[in-house]
């Protein structure tokens, strides 16, 4: 099954931390509490640089999906950052309201920067592959609507 | 001029409690939820966030509800809401390419590469009301038929580039001075006419559908024609990313929903240009099909003066189409008229009775009627 | 403008504890402050700032100043740290240029303050010209003047030690220009005082 997390096919060189903090974002913050807990992550072990905040991030798009960019309208973005018992400043930004998601996602930033990573990479890679299949498996719900037209000629003249 | 009124506290608590209950409606009905107008009434949480010109649907779902699914009062609440965040930044431009299509039809090219996928669509159904809807417990959902099901490709190339490809279109060309040149931006700069098309494209994503779909429907019937075919319509997945300053590098925020649609339009040419079909485009938050469509026939017409078109019609005027197409602005200012104008009328009330004695004093008084 | 090109992640710095009750209540003072020209007022402070910034300053800045108000910074306090600080945690674009600044901060020490090199506002908008940010030591101690004008009863005494040279003389040239000009607010650890155009100045 072709797995693709979004545009990350079409840029290869994205750093590990790019590919972790981004499958945060896309993760369900009752996963992330999960993994954090399996990592042993502890939520007093941060200093909170700046606080989960809501906040607007204005989505662009491009005339013709390819041409002049323009403004298309805004989502509503959470972000956090903390800094690890390592120094380590951890940031979250995710898409939305949720503030324990974007706190979360900013601790494991901190704690994977402090981890070898040999050690992080199949986590993430973990991640992306569910990340990947759950977006596979909405796009394929509409594989069976797909649809052959035929032309067919029409008139009296013939 | 308005004036300030005093009083009426009272009434307008006793308003609001009202206006609380009548919402609520009937008690013996249990109380709609959010999720509830999120998942089954996904149509109109889509137009409120993209003419709320902000993609949240929770915050769209609660809009809805609370405005007793008045649609542009939830979308005024969105509005208002928005200016109580920060903005954090920009997103990078999202990547159309990647797109994950759950729907994807092309009226111009029956044969495309990835195929035609209808996806969800009232397009095909017979607008029969569907009585069985009416029943609380839904019927048993059928299995659709998974044999022969081909997987849809991850790749689906875009029609219009295809075309472009050959000349036989214009190119959805970025302007050479992207690096350089500010992205026009209404929600911080007010606009002003002569407008940019990256101005006109964000005023009509937020515009008022109805309006525009009425605008779009007039070049159709030959006011500014621009003799349209729907070259792309696309819904799907595309994720957003975005570079905050403190990392430096681009990551995924998430996933939205979109709509996109690339009219084909033509072009007769001129002396220096050979004949080339030309583009219009839309684009909104969620599935927003007709608004997409109309969206993109108005972008078309507004590009007249590119192709030295005449401007006659009013789907070509700029400054008609762009100051109208916002349905909060226009609410705010038919709904003004509410406000208590008692000075105002007042004052021309007491005009109108000044020029009816001054009339009436030039006139020698009418002869009375023929006396006995 | 410049933007800063490198944060340092390592040497980001905590800002206010609680942004929005904290630059509320930081706010608050700073309305005081203008409303009462020579009255120090104390200031609620981020827990953590940068070394080259007092405290009551990163208070200030990180009250005031947004997305929308490019920020300028004397040369002795244009740290990476301190840019990084203001970038982090307000988002104010930062510029090289004081006449495009709407807020500045100006160190403690003895360098002039120049006030004319910043905005000092238009005839239609007065408003749009520069508050500037000047550190001092202390708000006792220091030459004593005498203030009057709008927020003050009568007059009011006033002896901020480690002012800039000449700093009372071109307060009043500043006042003279009225109704243009720059506000000033002084900071001293944990407090915060202004000294708005509309202040006369009488210097002993």
């Amino acid at each position: 099954m072709p797995i693709t997390t979004g545009d990350a096919a079409a840029t290869p060189a994205r750093s590990l931390r790019q590919r972790w903090i981004s499958a945060c974002a896309r993760t369900d913050p009752d996963q992330l509490h999960i993994l954090a807990d399996v990592l042993g992550i502890d939520g007093t072990a941060f200093d909170v640089l700046r606080p989960a905040e809501n906040g607007l991030v204005m989505v662009r798009g491009r005339a013709g999906g390819t041409g002049q960019l323009f403004n298309a309208g805004e989502m509503t973005v959470t972000r956090c950052s903390v800094r690890g018992r390592s120094g380590h400043v951890g940031h979250g930004y995710v898409a939305g309201r949720d503030k324990t998601h974007a706190e979360l996602a900013a601790r494991l930033d901190a704690h994977f920067q402090a981890q070898p990573d040999d050690t992080t990479l199949p986590i993430v890679a973990e991640l992306e592959q569910q990340i990947g299949e759950r977006a596979h498996a909405r796009q394929q719900k509409s594989a069976p609507t797909r649809v052959e037209f035929f032309t067919m000629v029409r008139g009296e003249d013939e | 001029m308005y004036v300030a009124v005093k009083g009426g506290e009272k009434a307008i608590d006793s308003a609001h409690r009202l206006l609380a209950e009548d919402r609520r409606g009937d008690r013996r009905v249990p109380e709609l939820g959010t999720d509830q107008i999120d998942a089954q009434l996904g149509r109109a949480v889509d137009r409120v966030m993209t003419e709320g010109a902000l993609h949240d649907r929770k915050l769209a779902a609660l809009a809805i509800k609370q405005a007793a699914g008045d649609l542009i009062e939830a979308i005024f609440l969105i509005r208002a809401y928005r200016t109580t965040l920060p903005r954090f930044g920009y997103s990078e431009p999202l990547n159309m390419r990647a797109l994950r299509a759950r729907r994807r039809i092309s009226a111009t090219f029956k044969d495309l590469p990835g195929g035609q996928v209808l996806g969800p669509t009232f397009d095909y159904t017979h607008r029969l009301l569907d009585f069985a809807l009416e029943d609380e417990q839904p019927a048993a959902e059928e299995p659709t038929d998974a044999s022969n099901v081909v997987e849809l490709p991850v790749d689906m190339p875009r029609v219009l580039e295809q075309l472009a490809r050959d000349g036989l279109i214009e190119e959805a060309t970025p302007p050479t001075n992207e690096d350089t040149r500010e992205v026009g931006d209404i929600t911080r700069t007010p606009r002003e006419f002569p407008a940019d098309r990256d101005e006109r494209l964000q005023s009509l994503v937020r515009g008022d559908e109805g309006f525009l779909l009425a605008l779009g429907y007039s070049t159709q019937r030959g006011y500014g024609r621009t003799h349209p075919f729907a070259g792309e319509i696309r819904v799907g997945e595309v994720t957003v990313e975005f570079e905050p300053e403190e990392l430096g590098f681009a990551i995924e925020l998430g996933d939205i929903t979109v709509t996109e649609c690339e009219m084909i339009n033509q072009f007769k040419g001129s002396a220096e240009h050979k004949p080339k079909f030309t583009r219009g485009y839309g684009l909104g938050f969620g599935h927003v099909e007709r608004k997409a469509m109309s969206m993109a026939l108005v972008d078309r017409s507004l590009r007249a003066d590119e192709f030295g078109e005449a401007r006659d019609a009013p789907a070509q005027d700029e400054e008609f189409v762009l100051s109208h197409a916002d349905n909060i602005e226009a609410t705010g200012f038919v709904e003004h008229l509410k406000l208590p104008h008692y000075v105002d009328f007042q004052s021309e009330l007491e005009l109108v009775r000044k020029m009816r004695a001054e009339i009436e004093a030039r006139q020698p008084d009418p002869k009375p009627e023929a006396a006995e | 403008m410049s933007a800063v090109d490198t944060l340092m992640p390592d040497m980001l710095l905590k800002g206010f504890d609680d942004p929005v009750d904290a630059g509320g209540r930081a706010f608050r003072a700073l309305l005081d402050a203008m409303a009462n020209p020579g009255t120090p007022f104390s200031i609620t402070c981020p827990a953590e700032h940068p070394a080259q910034l007092s405290d009551a300053a990163a208070a200030v800045l990180l009250t005031v100043s947004d997305y929308a108000t490019p920020v300028w910074l004397a040369d002795d306090i244009a740290s990476t740290d301190v840019q990084s600080y203001i970038r982090f945690h307000s988002a104010a674009p930062l510029t090289d240029d004081p006449a495009a600044a709407v807020f500045a901060v100006v160190a403690q020490g003895f360098e002039p303050l120049m006030a004319t090199r910043f905005n000092t506002g238009t005839e239609d908008y007065p408003d749009r010209s520069t508050t500037v940010i000047v550190e001092c030591a202390g708000f006792t101690g220091g030459t004593p003047v005498q203030l009057a004008g709008p927020g003050i009863e009568g007059t009011t005494r006033f002896a901020p030690h480690g002012v800039p040279l000449g700093f009372w003389e071109e307060m009043q040239m500043n006042n003279a220009g009225f109704p243009l000009g720059i506000d000033v607010i002084l900071t001293a650890p944990g407090h915060v005082c202004a000294i708005p155009r509309s202040t006369l100045i009488e210097v002993n």
